[in-house]
């Protein structure tokens, strides 16, 4: 029995799988589109059996369920290709984890369980400071500015640029001091359709509060389906 | 010191973050305690340009190779970033270590054009140095400089304390050894200055004297405590036996060429007159097919990269061209690697070649006459009739192409306004043509041609010829603009301002050394970056050297005056380079160097070779 979601295409089976995988140190600043060459580059340095595009300049099929952005770490992204001969999870584990570099880990390789279209929800870890505010200060600021009944803000999608209430896609807050620093966790609407960005919220915060964030850490810990359950 | 704990907040400000952090796949780290020599090698550009080059990737390697040696990487910041690093107090650093430039004992600049210049000195402060040699203490790393502009080495003269001329696979090992045995012994600028001029191909400025006349020409140029009256640069002898990286760096943002590059020769035989590189890396030699084959598979598989390209001044001029194509795409195809193949000539273009090409992506169709007409191509010996233009273009049409780019040059010696109208007749030729034929494509075509303004090189057959002033420049680009009715031709030029400025530092002197650091004190930065070149300072800057851009480029030299790179011996010879102009402006070609010999005087640098002709 196959391990992967098998499709059948002309001349044979391929086999799809979803990869799961952390994205920390260095690594973070790689963006989306960059993100992508490297696991290209990859695949192709595993020699594994990947599936090819058919259209007339081929490349390995690879597609993400959720981009993410740059200076973000992530400790459970996904993105999904195929190999043309089935293989045993382990083994591709082993072969990408020796190719890929520096900050870049795969940890689990299986059929692809829900669509991308599913998530809904998704858990950030944030640390930020700002120049002349102590750890105290920074905590007091963020809970008079989450007690605000509507929080505005102008939000960039691929419709352009639209003012929003950023507090009806804030699902979950946990705030606590580190040093000088703020530590924040939030659960935001996360998805295809709609997805707020966590340095929005903090970015919206540090303008409110009149200094400019350095970002510590930003992390992504979790993406969620509507039913709260993890994508997978 | 390692400074990723003050570069991580400010990393997320910046455009582009992964510029600056290091981290890629096949970057070298050593133990610091465990080497005892520590160079940068640093770019002075972005580093998505930086990292396309492949000299650095070459001396990266060779130099790590050796145990005692850590080479990192090191490339100008963008003005943001800039910004960020003066504020927060923190230093050019290596990109391998994150320290900064103090613990290092060398930092190496690649020259690769006239318009980063600034960015060298803007470097060295960054490092936390004067830029000026004279001002550095002892404790600042040794800033030493090679490249192809390192052949007029004068205009940076007053701020590297040595250049490497010429190709520095072998010359950078001795110089790695002398230094090292300096170290041991307790290391002395000047000491090991003086004995570093002894290896052949290195540059020391500070050891030549140089005095001018009334009319700021040059008297003389005196070498001191035993450097050579003329340094002759190195070269590789053997290409196919040199070492060559088995694996790239593999960025992780785009670079301008992120592609396994393979170098298949070295040099050229062409000798198209206006060509510098056409000269100094003079003479051509070819790699085997065989080790070509072997370095290909082994960069593709270390990188990963699906794109190799044959690189080389003039790919199709390898010797065994075909046979290498042969082979290369049979891996390729397999492996579902694209091919491309710069730098090919019109002239032998081989109906199998073609067939091998059509298997390649196509990426649009570029050819470089260079000039308009018959008479200008034969002044530039660019050796391309009309007819290979049109066969090229109606191949290229037939086999699906609608678009083709032309590659032009205007203010060429001897050229006429008439001369320049040409290139839109041959334009307009070509629209023609793609209409005649039966078997094009049922769409509209576009011929866009790109015409840079003409730069005198030195060591280039016109050296001594005065550049085009601003006015003629400007006159001779109106008139073809204004002659162009055609919505299917495309015009764009290369800015004046930038070609003018590089026409200065081109063929300069050491008094220019005066007017780049004005530049520099100024604020010019980046200046071949069109959001930041500012022509103004740098006509400020030059005026306040006391200098004129007119004396530099567009003043027309006397075949016996004191060039500023006399000292400087690439091989080619002086006499056969006035034989050269002599001819261009008789509209005299001359033959390549496999059809026969020139006797440009390159052979000389070949030691393994017999006889004086060098090709083959």
């Amino acid at each position: 029995m196959s391990k992967a979601r098998v499709i059948a295409v002309e001349g044979g089976n391929i086999f799809e799988y979803r990869t799961f995988f952390k994205k920390t140190g260095r690594a973070k600043y790689i963006s989306h589109l960059d993100l992508y060459r490297t696991i290209q580059r990859s695949f192709q340095r595993a020699k594994l059996p990947v599936w090819h595009t058919l259209g007339y300049n081929p490349h390995i099929y690879l597609t993400f369920s959720m981009p993410i952005s740059l200076g973000y770490e992530g400790v459970n992204e996904s993105f999904d290709f195929r190999l043309v001969t089935d293989m045993e999870p382990d083994e591709v584990i082993r072969r990408l984890n020796d190719a890929l570099p520096e900050g870049i880990v795969v940890t689990g390789i299986a059929a692809p369980a829900h669509k991308p279209e599913v998530i809904a929800r998704a858990e950030y870890s944030l640390l930020l400071s700002g120049k002349g505010f102590d750890g105290e200060t920074l905590l007091t600021k963020w809970q008079e500015f989450m007690a605000q009944p509507e929080i505005m803000a102008e939000k960039r999608s691929k419709k352009g640029i639209k003012t929003v209430d950023l507090k009806t896609m804030i699902h979950g807050v946990s705030a606590q001091k580190e040093g000088n620093a703020l530590s924040l966790g939030l659960t935001l609407t996360a998805g295809i359709n709609l997805n707020l960005n966590p340095t929005l919220v903090t970015d919206t915060f540090a303008a409110w509060a009149g200094f400019e964030a350095d970002y510590h850490s930003i992390r992504r810990d979790r993406i969620l389906c509507e039913d709260g359950s993890e994508f997978c | 010191m390692n400074l990723k704990d003050k570069l991580e907040p400010l990393l997320l400000k910046v455009q582009k973050p992964a510029r600056y952090i290091g981290g890629e796949l096949h970057s070298v780290v050593k133990d610091p305690a465990a080497v005892d020599f520590r160079i940068a090698l640093c770019f002075p550009d972005t580093d998505e340009i930086g990292m396309s080059h492949l000299g650095h990737k070459i001396l990266y390697d060779i130099i790590n190779a050796d145990e005692h040696c850590w080479a990192e990487r090191a490339y100008a910041p963008w003005i943001d970033f800039e910004k960020l690093m003066r504020e927060n107090d923190i230093p050019l650093y290596g990109l391998e270590s994150l320290s900064p430039m103090a613990e290092f004992d060398v930092m190496g600049f690649s020259l690769q054009y006239e318009l980063s210049y600034t960015n060298v000195l803007n470097m060295i402060d960054l490092a936390g140095f004067d830029p000026r040699r004279e001002f550095r203490g002892e404790d600042a790393p040794l800033i030493i400089a090679g490249g192809p502009c390192a052949v007029n080495p004068e205009p940076l003269a007053d701020f590297i304390d040595l250049f490497q001329i010429g190709e520095g696979e072998e010359m950078m090992m001795e110089m790695i050894e002398l230094y090292r045995a300096h170290k041991k012994k307790g290391y002395k600028k000047a000491d090991f200055l003086r004995e570093a001029a002894q290896i052949p191909g290195i540059y020391v400025p500070s050891l030549y004297d140089v005095e001018y006349k009334e009319d700021g020409t040059i008297a003389s140029v005196t070498p001191k405590d035993g450097a050579p009256e003329k340094v002759v640069k190195r070269i590789v002898q053997d290409m196919s036996s040199a070492k060559y990286p088995e694996t790239f760096i593999v960025p992780y943002i785009e670079t301008v060429h992120d592609r396994a590059v393979l170098e298949v020769m070295r040099g050229c035989i062409r000798g198209c007159r206006f060509c510098q590189a056409g000269f100094i890396y003079r003479p051509m030699r070819a790699k085997d097919p065989d080790v070509l084959c072997r370095q290909g598979k082994s960069l593709c598989e270390s990188t990963g990269y699906d794109e190799m390209s044959l690189s080389s001044l003039s790919t199709s001029d390898h010797p065994q061209v075909e046979e290498l194509l042969d082979r290369m795409i049979d891996y390729t195809n397999e492996q579902k690697i694209s091919l491309s193949l710069p730098s090919l000539r019109v002239d032998n273009f081989s109906e199998s070649l073609l067939e091998n090409i059509s298997n390649i992506r196509k990426s649009g169709l570029t050819i470089a006459p260079e000039a308009g007409n018959h008479r200008m191509r034969d002044v530039i010996n660019k050796n391309v009739d009309e007819q290979e233009i049109f066969d090229t273009c109606r191949i290229a049409f037939e086999g699906g192409y609608t678009s083709v780019k032309l590659y032009f040059m205007s203010s060429l010696p001897t050229e006429t306004v008439e001369d320049v109208l040409d290139i839109g007749r041959l334009a307009q030729k070509i629209v023609e043509m793609y209409f005649s034929l039966e078997k094009r494509p049922r769409k509209m075509v576009n011929v866009s041609i790109s015409v840079a303004v003409f730069v005198p090189k030195c060591f280039t057959p016109f050296q001594w010829v005065g550049q085009d002033t601003f006015e003629m420049v400007e006159e001779k680009q109106k008139a073809l603009v204004d002659s162009i009715r055609s919505r299917k031709i495309s015009v764009a030029w290369h800015d004046v301002h930038t070609s003018v400025l590089e026409g200065v530092f081109a063929r300069g002197d050491r008094k220019l050394g005066a007017a780049l650091y004005n530049a520099w004190k100024n604020g010019c930065t980046f200046d071949s970056w069109t959001e930041t070149f500012c022509y103004d300072k740098w006509v400020k800057a030059i005026a306040d050297a006391g200098l004129t851009m007119e004396f530099y480029a567009s003043r027309t030299r006397d075949l016996d005056e004191i060039l500023p790179w006399d000292m400087i011996d690439v091989g080619v010879s002086k006499e056969f380079l006035k034989r050269e102009w002599e001819k261009a402006q008789c509209a005299e070609t001359t033959r390549n160097c496999r059809e026969q010999c020139a006797n440009c005087g390159a052979a000389k640098l070949m030691t393994c070779k017999k006889g004086a002709v060098c090709f083959e």
